[in-house]
């Protein structure tokens, strides 16, 4: 009863009735107006219709809906979500799709780039926790700590084979004549540079250490003379190393490594002709001045032909069985004397030097 | 309380077992909510293990096709060695590097639940709070009646070796720590509790007749080498040799202060004298200096003993960035060189004199002083200080 009631209170609902009016025409109205005027005469004191009382909606009640649903008598179809377009067209993480053997992994990452957890198909994880068993390192998705060190995965062994592929064609091969003989590469190579590129991770990238360059050059490869030689010597000072006779030049007060190899060259060339002036006063040179202690107008000498002379007088030496004041022998001694006197002194030097001066004097062991 | 409560729900469940709990409805509903819980934490935990497994497959594939390695050498020594080139980070904790592992051993282990076909927990001591550790007490507890039974029944008997009579060898080792004895049962207890096992096993090592349960004892050892590193902060104390020429003991170290190295070498049955860069003691004529230099001696009982040749040089000088400059003297201050040569003494009086390590550890004669001059900031005229407050 409840239900026939609200039909009929919809049936004679004022919105309807303008609804027909606009559809049905002039003529339309009007008989049905007078229908209902003749059925139910209710106007108020103005001549107009009462309001219709709001009770309840013109539809299904949810609960009503549930319960037909459960019962089976009537079938609803499901309805996909708004945004179902939007989320079809969102791409999963490119990392999900790959194929770890047909791909090649210098095609999806050929530059230095920043760290992308979606392209990236390693299970990397990194950040500290306090409590290490709790609590693994964290994923790589959304890890800013993975974005902020630096990357080498273009870098990969392939990648490096294939860079050294693309730029073969514009090397020339290595001599082979210096690979099958190292001593020719001091011949053809007599200079060497050296200097070092540093790799950061803090705010810059630029590193004082990376100014300093160290040439190395091999001296005798310079063609000089002896006395060119002992002023190139004296010029250097310590720069200059006897036993592997190569002279470094380490420079490091320009700003640029450019720059400082430049002003290493630059004091190559002025040392090389610095050394190749003769002054008036070169001529000047004592025998105190020379590099090295010479046996020729020594001391040493003097004293060892008059120690001779007098060996020859006495009659306990046997002098001249050994050849002695022989000008050889007095050379040899003269050898071993230089070697003794220029060098560190040793017990094996020591033993040689009695043993020459034994010889000299003919005293038998 | 957790276990007490699933004990209770497993108490009412029928003879359905847990492995088919979820497979029928009806069996569900009789579990209790905790079991229930644990039940749907355990599915997950599996399966999130399982994809984590198949990730970590796939990752090591893909690595191996990136560095051109063979996917079967590829072990997890190559792997953290790839992983090193990859993703080069300079920070100072290890724990804080990138690292690729498999998740059995980087995920926090699922605290697991056993169950027998009825759906009992399996052993009695799952109703109590620490069932693992309360299980090694009673297996102590039983090895010491089996101990004590063997000896009894033995003693003086010619049928067993006499080693097997004797206590336990213990020598050179020491009991596991508490952390690393959680880690191995993989439970939690107190330190009283851990005190209580540690009374039991000294007791049952004590007992003669316990050299047979030796092999159980030593799963709870750990040599005492692996413990025993430097616990000085700094240089160790150095070794002692003898010179061949002299046939007098000597050590020498290498240390520093603030600015200054110092290579010291301290030489036994000497008469006290000093060489420092060729100084003597008197050349030194600060007070403070020489109370300084005198320090290790005179704590160690040992003035007049030994003979002190020490040489010092700028660390600055030795930087890579100044390759060219020239030398400076020294840069650590008036009373660095001497503090330097103090701290190197001391090591060598203490390599020579081991009786003296104590006191002079004790007087922090044995410490390097780690502090520098601290650097200027901009901003400011030196490290920390600021110009005067004006307020207008």
């Amino acid at each position: 009863m409840h239900r026939l009631t609200h039909v009929s209170t919809r049936n004679r609902s004022s919105l309807a009735e303008k609804l027909r009016n606009a559809v049905g025409g002039q003529d339309f109205g009007k008989a049905k107006q007078i229908v209902a005027g003749g059925s139910i005469a209710v106007k108020d004191e103005h001549g107009e219709d009462f309001r219709e009382l709001y009770v309840m909606p013109k539809r299904k009640l949810r609960g009503q809906t549930q319960l037909e649903q459960a019962t089976g008598r009537t079938e609803y179809k499901t309805r996909s979500r708004f945004d179902l377009m939007d989320r079809l067209t969102k791409r999963p993480p490119r990392s999900e799709e790959m194929d770890p053997e047909a791909q090649k992994w210098c095609d999806v990452w050929p530059a230095a780039r920043t760290f992308a957890s979606s392209v990236v198909p390693l299970p990397v994880r990194m950040g500290t926790r306090p409590n290490v068993e709790k609590r693994a390192p964290f994923k790589k998705e959304g890890n800013l700590e993975l974005v902020k060190i630096p990357n080498f995965l273009h870098l990969t062994p392939p990648a490096i084979q294939q860079h050294c592929q693309a730029i073969k064609k514009f090397c020339t091969p290595f001599p082979p004549e210096l690979l099958s003989n190292p001593s020719a590469t001091c011949q053809h190579l007599p200079i060497s540079i050296e200097y070092s590129t540093y790799i950061h991770q803090g705010t810059s990238i630029r590193d004082i250490r990376s100014r300093v360059v160290t040439m190395k050059i091999h001296v005798a490869e310079l063609k000089l003379s002896e006395n060119q030689m002992e002023k190139l010597i004296r010029l250097a000072a310590n720069r200059y190393d006897e036993k592997t006779g190569k002279m470094t030049i380490i420079t490091d007060r320009c700003h640029t490594r450019q720059q400082n190899l430049d002003y290493a060259h630059y004091l190559l060339t002025v040392l090389y002709h610095e050394a190749q002036k003769v002054e008036k006063w070169d001529e000047l040179k004592n025998r105190t001045d020379a590099l090295k202690v010479e046996f020729d107008g020594s001391n040493t000498k003097t004293k060892l032909i008059d120690l001779l002379e007098k060996a020859k007088l006495t009659p306990g030496l046997s002098p001249s069985a050994a050849g002695c004041g022989d000008q050889k022998s007095i050379d040899e001694f003269g050898e071993m004397w230089k070697a003794y006197r220029n060098s560190e002194e040793t017990v094996e030097k020591t033993r040689e030097y009695g043993r020459q001066m034994k010889k000299l004097l003919g005293i038998q062991q | 309380m957790l276990r007490i409560v699933l004990a209770r729900s497993s108490r009412a469940m029928s003879s359905a077992s847990p492995a088919s709990a979820s497979d029928s409805d009806t069996s569900v509903r009789k579990i209790g909510k905790a079991l229930e819980t644990y039940l749907k934490h355990s599915q997950q935990h599996v399966a999130m293990m399982e994809k984590h497994r198949a990730e970590f497959e796939t990752g090591r594939r893909h690595l191996a096709k990136m560095m051109s390695l063979d996917i079967h050498e590829l072990d997890q020594e190559a792997i953290d060695r790839a992983i090193l080139y990859l993703f080069p980070s300079g920070l100072t904790d290890p724990n804080a590097r990138p690292v690729m592992r498999p998740p059995d051993e980087i995920l926090p282990k699922f605290q697991r639940f056993t169950f027998d076909e009825e759906g009992k927990p399996e052993g009695s001591r799952f109703f109590t709070l620490s069932p693992k550790i309360y299980g090694l007490l009673s297996d102590i507890g039983v090895k010491t009646h089996s101990v004590m039974k063997f000896y009894d029944e033995h003693v003086g008997s010619r049928s067993v070796n006499r080693s097997d009579l004797e206590p336990a060898n213990l020598s050179g080792s020491q009991w596991v720590t508490a952390d690393k004895l959680k880690k191995k049962l993989s439970e939690k207890f107190s330190k009283e509790l851990y005190g209580q096992v540690i009374i039991a096993f000294e007791h049952l090592a004590s007992l003669p007749g316990s050299a047979i349960e030796q092999k159980f004892l030593m799963e709870f050892r750990e040599p005492m080498t692996a413990s025993t590193g430097s616990k000085l902060f700094g240089p160790a104390i150095p070794e002692v040799h003898v010179c061949a020429v002299t046939n007098r003991r000597y050590a020498e170290v290498t240390t520093r202060c603030k600015d200054t190295r110092a290579t010291v070498k301290v030489t036994d049955a000497g008469k006290g004298k000093f060489d420092i860069d060729g100084l003597q003691l008197h050349d030194f004529r600060h007070l403070q200096a020489r109370e300084i230099l005198l320090a290790p001696m005179i704590v160690s009982q040992s003035l007049g003993r030994f003979d002190v040749t020490a040489t010092t040089s700028c660390i600055s000088n030795t930087l890579p960035e100044a390759p060219n400059k020239a030398p400076l003297m020294r840069s650590g201050g008036m009373s660095a060189l001497p503090r330097a040569v103090r701290h190197g003494t001391a090591l060598c009086v203490a390599a020579l004199q081991p009786e003296a390590i104590e006191p002079l550890r004790l007087s922090g004669l044995l410490t390097l002083d780690p502090r520098k001059n601290e650097r200027s900031k901009v901003n400011q005229p030196g490290a920390r200080a600021k110009w005067i407050w004006k307020r207008r």
